[in-house]
């Protein structure tokens, strides 16, 4: 018999009658007999309920993974029951016929001590009797704290370790919690939570205390007896505290003590706070605050993080690759903030099981939904509206969430009434969906989808439309305490298409699409408390439609044209150890061996020996059949770290990687165009090498308070991806011909210092960073700038952010926040000449020059509603004005011929204050 | 100066998000920029080159571009034919009733007097068909009418086209004079001296290419050559335009691509990355030193077209505006009080039979040679 999802209520109730009923018990022994080994639960119960009078009530999602092994003669039911679920946190009670099984907390047979003696009022130590419902929260929290969990069947024998697993909730949602810190403190043994709120210790056995912190929540404990391998999940409460900190103190110590360098984690409520341009949260602008990322200039989400082009970057939603990450080229982001958890960034010390570009990991990770009841949220700016939803489907198994935002952009344009915006039109939407199941206590199953939509016209008759769509399925698999593996498949889409009809005869389309779809298993062991390992392998294939021009409409004359496509395969295995040698000393040694094909079916050039690559100069083509291999790459990709810690609260860190990129994006204007297009490496084209060293000394001052950092790093690149000058990417049969083969190198120092608590926290960083490229081919037409060092046009030497917040009270907030930057390099014209009667221009040596340095202020204050615990809608307001002091930021510095003279310009995107105000909701 | 205006960009919305341009200084270099720029066509139709010789000179400087004088400047065929080319004014080379032959290749040597040596690739002479039409349409973005230009190739050999254009229209002053005060005498103005009407001719200033690489047949359909804004003064009377053709090669037309490109397409917030725009002109001993220019050969086609005001749709029209032109009165007996740039208008006639005042106006608003144009008609006006 099974009890479900009506059990608690009859449990309450049993309590009451047990009270009444105690006399009851043992009336009745029964015995059981027989093997049971390698017997489900169900089956056990079944078996016995045959041989007896006896009835179980259980939840079977307790008991779904208990495994019986046992064989038993004559044997009285209660010894049964102790064999059975020793080392599991299950409990009986007997009543009669019924035996009651309870999860953690046992159903108490005898009254306690004092029950009737209202002088001797019973302390809850222990054990304690009330675990009904009607249990205060506080009350509960503190018996979880206070209360011994015997963790692996007892025995006196209290020698040697024994793993300690699990999975840290928010006790609200039922959401796994990541990072969160899991640790002990004598001897210090530590872990964070994965990204599936796993965590695994390995502890001498004996009794213990468990510390567990994250951001944004309680910091909470749990007293453990430690007899043998076993689990403890642990769930803990938001922190409610009006000063929303930062970081919390998990962060905090993770900064001087965790294995990572040059790796900054943001949680949403973070980025919430940070005052933005067009009322909406964007994490993309958010990262860009960081010590180490910069942009060409505002409205574009291009990173170039540490001295990397923009297409160095992978980003991963849901471990699904991103390839455009924007909306309206640039303005928005394609992530809703409100699914969003967290977003990790990994500068260097990028772990093996990563891999694919040169630059940096963005990670991205959506929330899994509220667990345990309905819950939505949604908030409406100037520009977008946007709503989600999310909630069990099976309570504390299953839960959904959804999101979904717009803008009404499109809308407006048209009240404005004005002939120049007549013509133009910006829209977008975005949803979001995922699904997390639980299937049992050691499999779990994860999906989520994503899809979004641009469509935009600017004063013109061309149309630009652009989707990003990407899925990726998840299920992991815990083989035990020590070991678990992920499997994970995942599919990205992205295509463009611009259409222009404004002369009927060459009216015509441009297609642009990249697939991808990778398969990829990963496996974490916690062999002991020293040592943790991953591995893993992974699969990617790339499928691109380079351009497709077609004709549009009924009277266009074009001929159609299409480039043919490219395909890839990309295989990577990877292994990667962490081993803390002593307390203070840990390594991290990561190998990756990545190995790539292009494959056919494909045309490729042949070019003659020894001159220029041009349309002129190509010899022969060579016909590849369907899946034959063009070229191929291949080699292994180091990583290595470093910890050493100095004192407690300071620290040395040092980390080299190694990583190889077999695909990049091809554009030739400074901002990600949206016309930019994605390439395989082949032939001619190939795949970009870096390497990365860096070292960082961190430093928490005042109990951890206040955090500081100093990061330094050394890059170099082989490959990198640079152009002829008037280099025509689009609709190019012969890409090989425009593209350069060039080394860059970077350097640069980054110091930070934090403040993550108090009623004043925030943060200021410094960065000093060089940024180079060298093309220096076998011709001049191959080379540039006379194949010296030339600074990147994201080569922004000096770098300052500051970030701060200061809380009034509960309801209100400010934040502040301070950009300076070194204006880009940018290549203006030096000479002017006459030529036909007009004037024209002659460029320097590129990127000579640099636009204005950039500076920008802006403010935000949230004001959040009343909090009274029963209302219908939760709302707050957020009032911003970005660019406060209204300078005037060029984004470029343009000569152009105008009437057959030369003048020169200055463009700023935002020449204003730009205030906005954003409703948000939950409920 | 600062001309920063409301441009909604994008989504710009109710935030008006605004974009604004302001002038900026060229910037200061200190390294030498005086390269040679070749500017060289050969017109195949009528036997004359033309090759003007100049340098550059630094973005920031406000002097005019020097010729290159004493030049020895020679046209070449493929079969080792040579032509002298002769310098008529300062930097001016020319030869006219060549005999050439289109099926030969020509290319162009310049020795200047310190003895550099320049070499043009061998360029290919490319026929041109006859414009089809010129018309007009309205605008599909800002209020005016745009010019376009029809031409086809049958035997799909041109693909590449280039216009340049001269465009003259017709104008008058805002007040019609026929008197003059001159050494202190109202007399009147002799009709062929008139200043109230006359005729402006400018020419283009922009590139114009064009190609019908995509296409099927080699057509060029409405190509927008010109664009007169609605309040133009070009239409108020009647406008007229004269279009050139010619066929480029390929790698002509990529070299005024690229000029293009870097020179007037530029201030949009994804512009290519601006750089060097390589001709088809080399210094024969330093092949990496830059040589501004290009040469090319061909012959032009033309054609003209005329558009009178009154064919415009009412919506499309441009008035004649008065703008600030006041009229003011001066007593006769204070004529001499009459400045240079005053003239007069109309007689006031009190009791008498002799005017006892004049109006006059401004030089601006009575001459119309003030605003560029001159009191000729042009022999093909209609």
């Amino acid at each position: 018999m099974e009890i479900n999802q009506g059990m608690k209520k009859k449990i309450t109730l049993l309590f009451v009658s047990i009270l009444f009923v105690l006399q009851v018990e043992a009336q009745t022994k029964q015995v059981v007999s027989g093997d049971f080994t390698s017997h489900t639960y169900a089956q056990f119960v079944s078996k016995v309920e045959a041989q007896t009078n006896y009835h179980f009530y259980y939840n079977p999602i307790w008991t779904d993974s208990l495994v019986v092994n046992a064989h038993f003669s004559n044997t009285n039911i209660a010894k049964v029951l102790d064999e059975v679920f020793i080392g599991t946190s299950l409990h009986y009670s007997i009543n009669g016929n019924s035996i009651y099984i309870t999860f953690e907390r046992p159903i108490l047979a005898d009254l306690p001590i004092g029950f009737f003696d209202a002088n001797n009022i019973a302390t809850a130590n222990g054990d304690s009797f009330d675990y009904s419902e009607f249990e205060h929260k506080e009350k509960l929290k503190k018996q979880a704290e206070e209360k011994l969990y015997n963790i692996g069947p007892r025995t006196n024998s209290l020698q040697g370790y024994a793993t300690l697993a699990g999975i840290v909730r928010d006790i609200k949602s039922g959401e796994p919690i990541i990072g969160a810190s899991v640790f002990v403190e004598n001897p210090t043994i530590g872990a964070a939570t994965d990204q599936f709120g796993y965590f695994s210790l390995t502890l001498p056995r004996g009794r213990h205390e468990i510390n567990i912190k994250s951001i944004g929540m309680k910091s909470t404990q749990r007293h453990v007896m430690l007899y043998g391998n076993g689990k403890l999940d642990i769930e803990i409460e938001e922190d409610i505290t009006p000063l929303k900190e930062v970081l919390v103190e998990s962060d905090r110590d993770a900064r001087v003590t965790g294995m990572q360098i040059g790796m900054e984690k943001l949680d949403i409520r973070t980025m919430k706070q940070i005052p933005l341009a067009l009322g909406e949260t964007d994490i993309m602008k958010v990262v860009l605050t960081l010590p180490g990322v910069q942009s060409v200039g505002e409205g574009t989400v291009g990173l170039n993080v540490r001295g990397g082009a923009t297409n160095q970057n992978l980003i991963l939603y849901n471990d699904a690759t991103v390839y455009n990450p924007s909306h309206l080229f640039g303005f928005f982001s394609t992530f809703n903030p409100d699914v969003l958890k967290n977003v990790e960034l990994y500068k260097s010390g990028i772990a093996a099981e990563y891999g694919g570009r040169l630059s940096s990991v963005l990670d991205v990770h959506s929330r899994e939904g509220n667990l345990k009841k309905i819950q939505g949220s949604g908030g409406i700016s100037p520009i977008t509206g946007r709503f989600s939803l999310e909630g069990p489907i099976i309570k504390d198994r299953t839960s959904f969430l959804i999101g979904a935002r717009s803008t009404y952009s499109d809308w407006i344009l048209k009240q404005l009434n004005s002939p120049e915006l007549e013509n133009s039109t910006a829209s977008f939407y975005d949803l979001n969906a995922s699904i997390s199941h639980k299937i049992d206590d050691n499999n779990n199953l994860y999906i989520s989808g994503y899809t979004s939509k641009d469509k935009f016209k600017l004063n013109s008759d061309t149309i630009y439309h652009y989707s990003d769509q990407n899925a990726s399925l998840k299920w992991k698999h815990a083989f035990n305490n020590k070991l678990y593996g992920v499997l994970t498949g995942t599919i990205s889409r992205y295509r463009y298409s611009v259409e222009s009809d404004s002369n009927p005869v060459d009216a015509a389309s441009l297609d642009f699409s990249i697939r991808q779809w990778n398969a990829k298993a990963d496996f974490n062991y916690f062999p002991n408390s020293k040592h943790t390992i991953t591995t893993g392998a992974s699969l990617v294939r790339y499928d691109i439609s380079p351009s497709n021009y077609q004709p549009f409409g009924e009277s266009s004359g074009v001929v159609a044209d299409r480039i043919q496509n490219e395909q890839a395969l990309e295989s990577a295995i990877y292994v990667g150890e962490n081993f803390e040698v002593t307390p203070n000393l840990s390594l991290y040694f990561g190998l990756r061996y990545s190995f790539y094909q292009s494959l056919g079916s494909r045309d490729v050039y042949t070019y003659a020996e020894g001159v220029p690559r041009q349309k002129e100069t190509i010899q022969d083509t060579i016909q590849y059949g369907e899946g034959k291999t063009i070229s191929n790459y291949q080699g292994a990709e180091p990583r290595f770290s470093v910890r050493y810690s100095l004192s407690q609260n300071s620290s040395v860190k040092f980390s080299y990687n190694l990583m190889r990129q077999y695909i990049q994006m091809l554009s030739n204007t400074t901002a990600i165009a949206p016309t930019d297009i994605w390439k395989l490496s082949d032939t001619y084209v190939r795949p970009q090498i870096g390497n990365q060293y860096s070292i960082g000394y961190y430093k928490n001052m005042r109990g951890n308070m206040i955090e500081t950092s100093v990061e330094a790093y050394y890059k170099t690149m082989q490959h990198a991806v640079d152009y002829k000058d008037g280099a025509i990417l689009l609709k190019n049969r012969h890409l090989e011909t425009e593209i350069l083969d060039s080394k860059g190198k970077a350097y640069g120092i980054e110091l930070l210092v934090k403040k993550s608590t108090g009623k004043v926290n925030g943060w200021v960083s410094y960065t000093y960073s060089r940024s180079f490229l060298k093309t220096k081919g076998q011709s001049p037409t191959e080379t540039i700038n006379d194949g010296v060092y030339y600074p990147s046009s994201y080569d922004k030497p000096h770098a300052f952010n500051f970030i701060g917040n200061y809380k009034f009270s509960r309801r209100f907030n400010f934040s502040l926040n301070v950009v300076y930057s070194t204006g880009r390099p940018i290549t203006l014209p030096i000479a002017k000449y006459e030529l036909g009667g007009t004037e024209r221009i002659y460029y320097s040596d590129r990127n000579q020059f640099r636009i204005p340095d950039y500076f920008r202020t802006d403010i935000s204050i949230n004001i959040e509603g009343n909090h009274k615990i029963k209302k219908l809608a939760h709302s707050s307001w957020t009032v911003a004005v970005y660019n406060l002091t209204g300078r005037a930021n060029a984004y470029s510095v343009y000569f152009t011929s105008e009437n057959g003279i030369i003048k020169g310009y200055k463009l700023s995107i935002f020449a204003q204050a730009i205030p906005t105000i954003t409703y948000n909701f939950k409920f | 100066m600062k001309v920063c205006r409301i441009y909604y960009l994008i989504l710009l919305c109710a935030i008006v998000v605004t974009s604004c341009i302001e002038s900026y200084p060229p910037p200061i270099i200190n390294e030498e920029v005086n390269f040679l720029v070749i500017d060289g066509s050969v017109n195949t139709e009528d036997g004359s080159a033309q090759v003007k010789l100049s340098h550059a000179i630094p973005l920031s400087s406000n002097e005019s571009f020097p010729p290159e004088l004493n030049a020895s400047v020679r046209l070449e065929d493929n079969d080792g034919n040579v032509y002298t080319l002769i310098e008529t004014t300062a930097g001016n080379y020319a030869q006219s009733n060549l005999t050439l032959n289109p099926t030969k290749e020509y290319r162009l040597y310049v020795r200047t007097s310190n003895n550099t040596e320049y070499l043009s690739d061998f360029v290919t002479i490319k026929q041109t068909p006859p414009i089809d039409s010129i018309n007009w349409a309205p605008s599909r973005t800002i209020e005016g009418i745009d010019i376009l230009v029809n031409t086809h190739d049958d035997t799909k050999n041109t693909r590449y086209y280039q216009w340049t254009f001269e465009e003259t229209f017709q104008y008058e002053a805002p007040y019609y004079t026929f008197l003059k005060y001159e050494n202190g005498e109202v007399t009147s103005i002799p009709n062929e001296e008139q200043i109230f009407r006359c005729w402006r001719t400018l020419p283009s200033q922009k590139i114009l290419i064009g190609s019908s690489e995509k296409l099927m047949q080699d057509i060029i359909y409405n190509f927008p050559i010109t664009f007169i804004p609605k309040d133009s003064q070009k239409k108020i009377i009647k406008y007229s335009i004269l279009v050139q053709q010619k066929a480029l090669t390929r790698e002509a037309y990529d070299y005024w691509l690229n000029l293009q490109k870097t020179t007037e397409n530029l201030g949009g917030l994804f512009d290519p990355q601006p750089g060097r725009v390589t001709g088809n002109i080399h210094n024969i001993s330093k092949p990496n030193a830059p040589v501004l220019g290009y040469f090319d050969v061909g012959a032009a086609q033309e054609k003209r077209f005329f558009l009178n005001a009154s064919d415009l749709p009412e919506d499309l029209r441009n008035y004649k505006s008065y703008r600030n032109c006041a009229k003011d009165t001066v007593l006769v007996e204070n004529l001499s009080e009459l400045t240079i740039s005053d003239l007069i208008i109309d007689p006031l006639y009190g009791q008498g039979p002799t005017p006892y005042a004049y109006t006059f106006s401004n030089l601006i608003c009575t001459d119309c040679r003030q605003q560029g144009g001159v009191t000729t008609k042009p022999p093909f006006w209609e």
